[in-house]
């Protein structure tokens, strides 16, 4: 370690105790899948797989605990902002790379195959590189693969700091390094109590979905792993064909008002159980734009669609569908976007680059920033002819800092410019077609999941595995909102 | 314990620093930005920017449901406001502090109930107050009074002296007295029979205030300060003379300020008053400053009483004492040979703090930077020490059960006494014994 670099070895412990947690959650999900095949086999799906997943949770677990048992010469005092940003990296590169055990090991997918895989499911990304879900993944597989999507969604490290309440306001680093922006933080003032409270409020949701899904005919198998890829906003489904393989509307009709719950601020939620006003839900403004683009982008493309699908009703059932699984970034499929007119598919895209709100389980730009971004720009036109009044751009009632304004700004300058590079990249590497490599780009930052302008099958199976682990990269970077990750690119974080 | 701490100056901040490790759900309040960043930066805890006395801010803080709001801004009339209106939006025990001159005709620390306020302290008031008792003593660098001045608590640095160099159990400490602590190389451990008390040793002596006394004189060589040279004439200062003059010592104040002197010569009778710099040389040695028992710098400023009290000490005052703002710098001033470093921080927040441990504290002296504590409380009949002999009480490694009121009786226990419910009791634990020591004295089903 050279004199002029910081000692960031604080940071072994929280990872070792993170991948030690992964390595417990595998060896659970390996437990639940044997006892459920044991108990309920299903003969239609591939066999196995629960082996894979012991085995994997075994070397996870010794890896974790020895990070674990050797940073404790490290600890430090405090976690700072620095250690937290390296942290949060780690663990998530660290969490894909032990996620994508099972798959190599049961479902015998190379290792960049798996990686992206992984890394698709915790980020909630949702797209994949397996094009034959049905016969090539075992149920003890398929668990695995919604359960990493679960975890991703409220997230890993807030689930940690709501594990280990003594972190202080370290744990508050790390938990910014995860969940960025302005968002839940505050629920409570100590911030483990926020994490452990938004997880409850996560779980209890996806519970009383899976009770739904199992209402509405689901069988308990698939109704959890959809429960789990819902509410996570992820969109890994147990079937090929996604949600449009049940063939039922109220299936449909009850995932996309969870995918809708699943991007909307958790803040809400908890301010909606302690008040228990339905007026306090409208009373957030970020939530008020979120439900006009919504019913906006329904009725639009509701009309749009009639073309393809002859009836209202039918039209507007796919059309509902399709702006609950686009706006929440979950990526399930019950309709083939492929056919639809410019227009529609405009609007598609339009709302994969919104997102859904901040603090949700939800990607994209966020619908607060893209409101802030719009009332900014009106702002500076008005400077244009009345200079000398001021302008303040507000959120509600609430005016927003000039800071907040130009971190926006910057977070999307940076959004646009990784969808520039990541074109270079894929049309030198891989010589798509420049609409495609937009889509798929576009997907991953936004940790959609299906790529518009795919060229053959809408998965990620064709593409080289350079690619593969960029795309992988560009999803890790838009699940944490760009900034942990690039900040350990700049030499200054390194320095003393 | 839901707090609320308004005012993110160095009391509030050293509240938050030591809250926030108790884990408490702290919010913090300050109308400036940067001083609430500051806070959410450091510590695990929700903050708001505005005016602490709005009534509005007060509400969002949520107030209501707080079980202690703190109002340590630097506007003493603010601090008023906002701890009132916390009061009767709910809360459950607010205090507030105040500090200007124009709360200066106070001659107490602590007022219980102004204004509908739980508790209003005054700390420059009470670090005078400090100051006189240390200018009592024989040579202690810290008194504190407990149970209503009925027992008294000494910190005293180790000289050269007759009592060094054999077991505490050969010492003949005076009846009613003893050896609560002992800080060796910046380490405090709570001493058994076989400890071995060396010079440089500084220790905690505790018991009934007579006997104390008689122990200082054991120990230290120094006797009652009977001329005190006092620099500042602003709040501290003049409540520092104002005690004095009652015990007939002789005084002598320095203050830079004209106007304030003559103030200072019209108030106070019988003082000398100088117009001058403290931390002039030439004019300390002609008022011969090396002749005083104690010199006390209590001006505002830092750097005038670290200044003047080296000055002091060089020109050859016995005993030398400062007032420090930012109390972490205490060691600093103790490494440079300040006998006696009091800072209103400290004082200010020991006072807080007992608020916040529930199960009512009547007092809270932090030692040795929270390397333990002296706790006073009024043992339930519901907790586990009561009606126990102490030998069975089983109180845990550094901790101590100093002294037990006992109606108007003070006990230094032995083995054999007992807890009765209703007696006040005083009791010395280390950080570690904290826990254990709280279950035993914690009513049962609390």
């Amino acid at each position: 370690m050279s004199r002029q670099s910081r000692d960031f070895r604080g940071v072994i412990r929280p990872v070792g105790a993170v991948v030690l947690g992964i390595g417990v959650m595998l060896a659970l999900c390996a437990g639940t899948a044997m006892i459920w095949d044991q108990l309920a086999p299903d003969t239609t799906r591939p066999q196995g797989g629960a082996v894979a997943l012991v085995l994997s949770a075994i070397i996870v677990c010794v890896v974790g605990l020895s990070g674990f048992l050797y940073g404790a010469r490290f600890v430090s005092h405090r976690i700072s902002r620095r250690e937290a940003l390296l942290a949060v990296s780690l663990i998530w590169v660290a969490a894909g790379v032990c996620g994508a055990l099972p798959f190599m090991l049961g479902a015998g997918m190379s290792a960049p195959d798996s990686f992206f895989e992984a890394v698709s499911g915790l980020t909630t990304t949702g797209a994949t590189v397996i094009f034959d879900i049905e016969t090539r993944l075992s149920r003890p597989l398929l668990l695995w693969r919604s359960l990493i999507q679960w975890l991703g969604g409220m997230g890993i490290v807030v689930l940690f700091v709501a594990v280990f309440p003594n972190l202080g306001a370290g744990g508050k680093h790390l938990f910014r390094g995860e969940v960025p922006g302005t968002t839940a933080e505050g629920l409570r003032p100590r911030i483990a109590e926020t994490s452990f409270t938004l997880w409850k409020l996560y779980a209890a949701l996806t519970v009383l979905e899976i009770v739904l899904l199992k209402l509405v005919g689901l069988d308990l198998f698939d109704a959890v792993c959809h429960a789990f890829t819902t509410m996570s906003t992820g969109g890994f489904s147990t079937l090929d064909s996604s949600i449009g393989g049940f063939h039922s509307a109220p299936v449909e009709y009850v995932i996309a008002c969870f995918m809708l719950i699943g991007s909307v601020n958790y803040g809400v939620y908890y301010a909606l159980l302690r008040t228990r006003n339905w007026r306090s839900l409208f009373r957030n403004v970020e939530f008020q734009w979120y439900v006009g683009i919504v019913a906006l982008a329904v009725v639009l493309l509701t009309v749009l669609n009639l073309d393809v699908h002859d009836e209202l009703l039918t039209s507007f059932r796919y059309s509902f569908f399709m702006v609950a699984t686009t706006i929440s970034s979950t990526g399930y499929g019950t309709d083939d976007y492929s056919v639809y007119s410019s227009a529609a598919l405009t609007v598609v895209l339009l709302l994969m680059f919104v997102g859904g709100c901040s603090g949700s389980t939800a990607g994209g730009i966020k619908v607060e920033r893209a409101v802030l971004m719009g009332k900014q720009a009106i702002a500076q036109l008005q400077k244009s002819f009345r200079p000398a009044t001021v302008q303040l751009v507000r959120m509600g009632r609430v005016p927003i800092s000039s800071e907040v304004l130009s971190d926006v700004a910057s977070f999307f300058l940076i959004y646009m410019g990784c969808i520039a590079f990541g074109l270079l990249f894929v049309t030198l590497v891989d010589g798509v077609p420049v609409q495609t490599a937009f889509g798929a780009m576009l997907t991953c930052l936004s940790n959609m999941g299906p790529a518009p302008f795919h060229v053959g099958p809408d998965n990620f199976s064709t593409y080289s595995a350079g690619s593969k682990l960029f795309f992988s990269i560009a999803m890790l970077l838009g699940r944490l909102e760009f900034f942990t990750l690039f900040a350990l690119l700049l030499p200054e974080f390194w320095r003393r | 314990m839901n707090i609320v701490v308004i005012g993110m100056g160095e009391v509030g901040r050293h509240l938050l620093s030591v809250l926030d490790k108790e884990g408490h759900d702290i919010i913090a309040v300050d109308s400036n930005p940067k001083a609430v960043q500051y806070a959410e930066e450091h510590y695990d805890v929700a903050s708001i920017v505005g005016y602490g006395a709005s009534e509005t801010l007060l509400k969002v803080a949520g107030v209501s449901r707080a079980d202690l709001v703190v109002a340590v801004t630097d506007h003493d009339e603010m601090n008023l406001i906002a701890a009132l209106a916390s009061k009767q939006l709910g809360a459950k025990h607010v205090v507030a502090r105040v500090q200007g001159t124009a709360w200066s005709e106070w001659t107490e620390g602590i007022r219980y109930g102004l204004l509908g306020v739980d508790v209003v302290i005054n700390p420059r008031v009470l670090v005078a107050q400090e100051l006189t008792r240390i200018a009592r003593s024989y040579g202690a660098s810290d008194v504190v009074d407990l149970a209503q001045d009925r027992v008294e608590l000494v910190q005293l640095d180790l000289e050269e002296s007759r009592a060094l160099n054999k077991p505490l159990s050969a010492l003949e400490l005076p009846p009613h007295t003893l050896v609560s602590a002992v800080v060796r190389d910046g380490e405090l451990f709570v001493p058994g029979g076989a400890d071995v008390l060396v010079k440089g040793d500084r220790v905690y002596l505790m018991g009934r205030p007579e006997g104390v006394l008689a122990a200082e004189r054991l120990f230290s060589k120094e006797r009652e300060a009977r001329r005190v040279c006092i620099v500042g004439g602003g709040v501290v200062g003049k409540a520092i003379a104002r005690d004095l003059l009652h015990q007939e010592a002789t005084v002598m104040l320095i203050e830079s300020d004209l106007a304030t002197a003559e103030e200072v010569s019209a108030e106070f009778q019988g003082i000398e008053v100088v117009h001058g710099d403290g931390t002039d040389r030439a004019l300390l040695e002609d008022h011969e400053v090396g002749t005083y028992d104690l010199f006390a710098a209590v001006t505002r400023q830092d750097e005038i009483n670290l200044m003047a009290a080296l000055l002091a000490q060089r020109a050859g005052c016995k005993r030398t004492a400062t007032i420090v703002q930012r109390a972490d710098y205490t060691s600093i001033y103790r490494q440079l040979g300040i006998d006696i470093v009091l800072s209103p921080r400290t004082v200010a927040s020991d006072q807080i703090l007992r608020f916040s441990r529930g199960g009512g504290l009547h007092s809270l002296t932090v030692l040795e930077d929270g390397q333990a504590e002296v706790v006073e409380l009024t043992a339930s009949a519901k907790c586990r020490a009561v009606n126990k002999p102490l030998h069975r009480m089983n109180l845990p490694r550094g901790s101590l059960l100093a002294a037990i009121v006992h109606g108007d009786d003070v006990i230094i226990p032995r083995g054999q006494d007992v807890v009765h419910a209703g007696d006040r009791v005083i009791l010395m634990t280390t950080k570690d014994a904290r826990p254990t020591v709280e279950r035993l004295f914690r009513p049962r089903g609390e």
